[in-house]
């Protein structure tokens, strides 16, 4: 959309955006494990994203414009973030491979990183809305 | 909507523990039944924990079938990335009730006990209170971290209700 490109795209907003749908897909990751706590063979889950979200603070220096579909995009496609299961031997009660304390500091720290971009999120549109209307409050 | 998905996860998990709580319950109440409406001493109660079946959402096949539909060429684009909340499917985790049949039942010899076998041994469960109890210890921790991530998530969604 244009408004997109004009306003919101020169601003962090892009950024916190993926941050928010990351963390809260996260979330969703590990209250599916920790719900799984006592399930004989349940194989433990976790997200990658970290490549995702560098993508948005890591501007490339050189960007590609495609004439041809069968150019070469560059910089190449970011990796979509991904659901993957962890390589972890079996727990101490040999049921499945969670350990409870991860998920439970995976799960606070998330918390946390959600929280920042909130806060930043909403600092952002604050931002923008005196920068439109000139006056505060 | 995606963020309350988390919301129903633990649920599943938070019931899924108070129903193995109530088979606990269930078994220490009756260490000592010896009759049953179906005959014979009290067969335990165990809540088997299955992961429960992975959700295909109508809007995530639907844009399956309409990114199909519109690419006709390998040179097309990819129309529509899906949205990361899309990737990840689990729905929690499910339960299932089975009767163990007893493999050491306690023998106790009382010949006067109206359950009384023709030897004067009486079969009583074969429920080992501090297996229960330890089960039980078990699964309220489960249920505490359960609770936790739901409050974590409800704060989220009011996190995000001050954006």
């Amino acid at each position: 959309m244009f408004l997109d490109s004009v306003i919101f795209n020169k601003t962090k907003i892009p950024a916190l955006n993926a941050v928010l749908d990351v963390t809260q897909l996260r979330q969703r990751v590990i209250s599916n494990n920790i719900a799984n706590v006592s399930t004989a063979g349940y194989r433990k889950q976790d997200l990658r994203f970290q490549e995702y979200l560098n993508s948005f603070v890591n501007k490339p220096a050189v960007e590609g414009t495609r004439t041809d579909s069968r150019h070469i995009p560059v910089p190449l496609p970011v990796r979509a973030p991904e659901v993957y299961e962890p390589e972890t031997g079996l727990n101490d009660t040999g049921l499945n491979n969670i350990d409870i304390d991860k998920e439970m500091t995976d799960l606070a720290e998330n918390h946390l990183h959600f929280n920042v971009g909130a806060r930043l999120l909403a600092g952002g549109f604050d931002g923008l809305r005196k920068a439109i209307t000139g006056r505060t409050g | 909507m995606q963020i309350f998905d988390t919301l129903d996860i633990s649920a599943t998990g938070l019931s899924a523990q108070r129903r193995k709580m109530t088979a606990i319950a269930s078994n220490i109440a009756n260490v000592d039944t010896t009759r049953t409406d179906e005959g014979g001493p009290y067969k335990r109660r165990r809540m088997v924990m299955l992961e429960a079946p992975k959700l295909t959402k109508f809007s995530t096949m639907l844009e399956q079938t309409r990114s199909r539909l519109v690419r006709t060429n390998g040179g097309h684009m990819i129309e529509g990335e899906p949205r990361p909340g899309e990737i990840f499917t689990g729905s929690g985790v499910m339960t299932q009730e089975v009767r163990e049949e007893p493999t050491k039942p306690r023998m106790v010899l009382d010949p006067n006990h109206p359950d009384a076998r023709e030897d004067g041994y009486v079969v009583y469960p074969d429920v080992n209170v501090v297996t229960e109890m330890v089960d039980m210890i078990a699964s309220s921790r489960a249920y505490e971290a359960n609770a936790t991530v739901l409050s974590a998530a409800k704060d989220m969604i009011n996190r995000s209700l001050e954006i």
